[in-house]
């Protein structure tokens, strides 16, 4: 499966880095590693791993096609990174943020049942391939 | 959620909800597009409900931005092709978006302010803070609104990192 980013992943990507909220080591030690598990997904360990990798939901519905994959304490600000995937076609990364309190997290999943229902329609911008 | 397949009760909810956002002197041109959106697109109904049950302003203000970048996004009609960029350049590009927004936000300043753009574009208050204190890239229609709003030349709304 080929990983798309899409602005909203880019645009997301650019805050947090802006923020420092996680630092280069970060990503090339764990985010980017475990985003390329995408490419034989489902065939990685991670992703039986609920705590890593779940069904994306609002208000106790699952979003259709959509997925979270989560790290924990990350980094030295020990954030809750979520970054939202959309299992279509390819895998889409949606939006990467931190979680940090319910109401953020239902805003964040009101976003992405949007933006896929975008992705579905072809109404959206793609800024390459993670390879 | 399609415009034809929703159901009256959910179109009526979104109308007072439309109305609610009126009465607290939300942008007109704002609350127009949120309700099409709404209409069109569930999750912007599912932000909608949530901004009309919150009771916290900071949070009703985050919900209003996040309308207000769904609205964007859903105005786009096709599949575009970005530019690529690295992850190395981030911090690069970030820097050189935030540049921009602060030289762009001291005009702004120096013509009235957030809530006069606000008023002349029609772009709610929380979307325009956002804006400014972000390092998103852009939007091409929002740099030219605020242009057309204050009157300033290409030039001045002129960056490499828009979309």
């Amino acid at each position: 499966m080929e990983i798309v980013i899409t602005a909203w992943a880019l645009d997301s990507y650019l805050e947090l880095k802006h923020k420092r909220q996680f630092s280069t080591e970060d990503y090339g030690n764990t985010i980017r590693p475990d985003v390329l598990l995408l490419r034989v997904f489902p065939h990685a360990p991670k992703f039986s791993n609920n705590k890593f990798w779940s069904p994306a939901a609002l208000e106790g519905t699952s979003l259709l096609g959509g997925f979270k994959m989560k790290w924990h304490n990350l980094g030295a600000n020990r954030i809750q990174l979520r970054l939202s995937v959309g299992m279509l076609l390819e895998a889409y990364l949606c939006q990467a943020y931190v979680k940090t309190d319910p109401k953020t997290e239902a805003r964040q999943m009101a976003k992405f049942k949007t933006r896929l229902e975008l992705i579905r329609r072809g109404q959206y911008t793609e800024c390459g391939r993670l390879l | 959620m399609r415009a034809a397949s929703i159901a009256p009760d959910i179109k009526v909810e979104i109308v007072e909800i439309a109305h609610e956002m009126n009465q607290v002197g939300l942008p007109k041109e704002f609350i127009a597009s949120a309700v099409s959106t709404a209409f069109e697109f569930e999750g912007v109904y599912d932000l909608l409900k949530m901004w009309s049950q919150e009771t916290d302003s900071a949070e009703r203000d985050e919900i209003i931005a996040d309308v207000q970048e769904l609205i964007e996004d859903c105005s786009q009609s096709d599949k575009i092709e970005g530019v690529y960029v690295r992850f190395d350049d981030l911090e690069v590009i970030a820097k050189n978006i935030r540049s921009f927004k602060d030289n762009l936000r001291a005009v702004v300043d120096q013509n009235g302010g957030i809530k006069n753009l606000s008023t002349l574009t029609g772009i709610p208050q929380p979307s325009l803070s956002r804006f400014f204190n972000s390092a998103t890239m852009p939007r091409r229609a929002t740099l030219h609104k605020i242009a057309r709003a204050l009157k300033l030349s290409q030039i001045q709304i002129a960056t490499k990192w828009s979309r």
